[in-house]
């Protein structure tokens, strides 16, 4: 839920409507936002055996 | 009382003593009004007299957002701003969407009330933070997009919604956007009711208040559902690919506007190729659909421009004749946004005019010695003297009504306008429908814009079958004993089936979710319901719902009906039972019914009328609600 995102869509002035997408380092990979974006703008890959980036 | 799902405050400004103040949103007021319009009419109703003049400081901006936005609902993005139209003298509210609503709540406040008048240009800036209210000498007379960049430039992440030179010159048939393009907002001179208290613009800047939750797993249940639907939605991609234009190719058959021959929209499957390589989707937030869009033209006679577009670049001024090619098209389209001059009633007007210019009724000296003339520098000329209200564009810039008076027309017998708007689409062409282009526009408190009696997909098509408009009316909440006497084997009644869509759709824009049709047809009132009930933990029925939205569009009528608007403002225009002289018309060019059985005379509009406003618990001559109706909606306490 919005309360707890902690992804950051930044949208670019001057370039209107062209975003930066950067992750909060509180983020803990539950996937909730890729899953939630409709455009596959977000993509979920498997860093280590052990870690989602 | 903890209310999930709402900020929690309401924001007063006065622009006059430069004070303001935040209260809390009483819960209860908000379990009864839901939100959005409903809140604001209610706002509008306890705060402001009747018959307040439209630009003097009295006459307020009231926003509102509803308990939607800021979450994750899909198409819940919109804001509603309620003030009294300099257009028309109506009250209504102008729904935008985008991220304002959003960025609003995020800062802590639901709904924003603004009165006075500022003593010098001014911008609203409202944070979590604070309110100040800043010095808008830098961007006096910059268009709407230069002011929304500069302030994004400074304040970013933020929305904002500003006014261009038809605002500061109170131009009536101003309106503007959120941000850059997401929205238009503000239809009947809103602008110009900024412009009137030296308001440039309203910044609010992303904060951090959350919208918190009552059930997230149940609200993510009810998401998830009709994201599936969404992604399995056939003409989906069709959208994303052609944006408005590919719409109104095949699905609205012209009825938003009054059509000339075909042959006159040249080129238009080559200029449509062209739009699409031009385009790209723009969504407003939480909205999977994207409807909005970005043109750039990479190459051609304006290489470089950008801009932003609802709906089609291509539609409108080419059916009036003129012969403009796509790239002018978007520049016009995209100097109309930035003077904030609204290109419905610019391109309406203008056909009135050629009209009577080319039969001779009109000579270029009634005009102001204007030639007129289908070009494209005419129109951009005609554009900025309207905009800065030069020569005739002076009265242009007033509406239809001024023009007629200014030529010694009758405004009843010589144009097509409902309250004095002449944005009206022609029921002659499809037939009689629900919403655009039919009966909701003769009835619609506001002015004739026809969403209210759009939120079926139906209604946007000649001849459905009846089996689909009964499918879509039981989902949008019509009661069992309405169906039964308003649908016939074969027909029905479009007044009264009216009626319970405009209660729908006040359903919507009282929680906040967009009333555009690419959005709503996945929707219905069960889901609202239970995305409402899981976000704010109120338990609500359907018919609960449903009767706060019937609620809030009668209170809609209240504020009307205090400024003096009865039945004889909802007469349909005279020219609707002339036959309309073009070619190529599905149903022929009288006024028939929905089915092109039927030709309609001015007594069955009448009895339509009847009908309708026996349907809504209404009088029929002043077309008040009635004290039953009062009663029956918890109205008790609001007198006429």
């Amino acid at each position: 839920m919005p309360a707890k995102a902690l992804v950051t869509i930044r949208r670019l002035v001057g370039q209107d409507h062209e975003f930066d997408i950067s992750f909060s380092t509180e983020c803990d990979h539950c996937g909730i936002c890729v899953k939630y974006c409709f455009y596959g703008a977000l993509k979920r890959e498997r860093k280590s055996k052990s870690r989602w980036n | 009382m903890e209310l999930s799902g709402y900020a929690g405050s309401i924001l007063y400004v006065n622009l006059t003593t430069s004070q303001s103040s935040a209260e809390p949103l009483d819960p209860e007021l908000a379990i009864k009004y839901v939100g959005g319009w409903g809140i604001n009419h209610k706002l509008y109703y306890d705060h402001i007299p009747p018959r307040v003049e439209p630009l003097s400081p009295d006459n307020p901006l009231i926003i509102g957002t509803g308990p939607f936005p800021g979450t994750i609902i899909p198409g819940s993005s919109r804001t509603y701003i309620t003030y009294k139209h300099p257009l028309s003298g109506t009250i209504g509210s102008a729904p935008g969407s985008g991220v304002f609503s959003c960025m609003l709540k995020s800062a802590g406040y639901d709904h924003v009330v603004i009165i006075g008048r500022a003593r010098k240009p001014t911008y609203l800036k409202i944070s979590e933070h604070g309110v100040e209210l800043c010095d808008a000498g830098a961007l006096w007379g910059r268009d709407t997009y230069e002011t929304v960049f500069a302030l994004r430039n400074e304040y970013e992440p933020c929305s904002v919604i500003a006014i261009g030179p038809a605002g500061e010159n109170l131009v009536n048939i101003s309106v503007t956007h959120v941000d850059s393009g997401q929205g238009a907002l503000g239809q009947g001179g809103m602008p110009a009711v900024m412009g009137s208290k030296n308001l440039k613009a309203l910044v609010v800047i992303q904060g951090t208040r959350p919208v918190t939750v009552a059930y997230p797993d149940r609200l993510k249940k009810v998401i998830n559902g009709v994201l599936e639907r969404v992604a399995t939605y056939p003409r989906l991609s069709g959208l994303r690919e052609g944006g408005g234009w590919y719409m109104l190719r095949g699905g609205m058959g012209g009825t938003a506007l009054v059509m000339r021959s075909k042959d006159e929209v040249e080129n238009e499957a080559n200029a449509f190729e062209r739009h699409k390589r031009s385009r790209r989707n723009i969504a407003c937030a939480c909205c999977p659909v994207a409807c909005r869009e970005r043109i750039d033209l990479l190459d051609g006679e304006y290489t470089g421009l950008t801009s932003y577009h609802s709906l089609t670049a291509g539609a409108s001024l080419n059916m009036l004749g003129f012969k403009l090619s796509y790239d002018q098209l978007v520049k016009y389209n995209d100097t109309m946004n930035r003077y904030g001059v609204d290109r419905m009633f610019f391109n309406n007007t203008l056909q009135v005019l050629f009209d009577l210019y080319e039969d001779g009724s009109l000579s270029k000296r009634d005009i102001g010695d204007l030639e007129l003339e289908r070009s494209f520098n005419f129109i951009m000329n005609l554009a900025t003297m309207v905009a800065y209200r030069q020569g005739f564009g002076d009265t242009i810039a007033d509406g239809i009504v001024s023009v007629c008076k200014k030529l010694s027309l009758d405004p009843e017998r010589d144009v097509i306008h409902i309250k004095g708007w002449n944005r009206v689409g022609d029921p002659r062409i499809a037939g009689m429908s629900t919403g655009f282009g039919g009966f909701s526009q003769l009835v619609d408190p506001r002015g004739p814009t026809g969403s209210p009696g759009s939120t079926s997909p139906p209604s946007y098509q000649p001849r459905e079958p009846i089996e689909r408009w009964i499918k879509y009316a039981r989902e949008q909440g019509l009661p069992k004993e309405a169906e039964g006497y308003i649908f016939g084997k074969n027909e029905f009644n479009v007044a009264r089936l009216a009626k319970w869509m405009h209660s729908y759709f006040s359903v919507l824009q009282s929680l906040g979710f967009c009333g555009r049709l690419y959005i709503t047809r996945f929707h219905d009132l069960a889901t609202m319901t239970e995305y409402y009930s899981a976000l704010t933990g109120v338990e609500l029925a359907p018919n609960e719902l449903l009767r706060s939205g019937e609620r809030n569009w009668n209170m809609l009528k209240i504020l009307n009906t205090r400024e003096g608007f009865s039945r004889g403002d909802d007469r349909p225009p005279n020219a609707w039972f002339k036959p309309l002289g073009i070619k190529d018309a599905q149903t022929g060019s009288r006024l028939l019914d929905y089915y092109g059985r039927t030709e309609l005379h001015k007594q069955d509009i009448e009895r339509l009328l009847d009908d309708y406003y026996d349907e809504s618990g209404w009088y029929k001559d002043t077309t008040a609600p009635t004290p039953e109706k009062l009663s029956e909606l918890d109205l008790v306490d609001i007198t006429l």
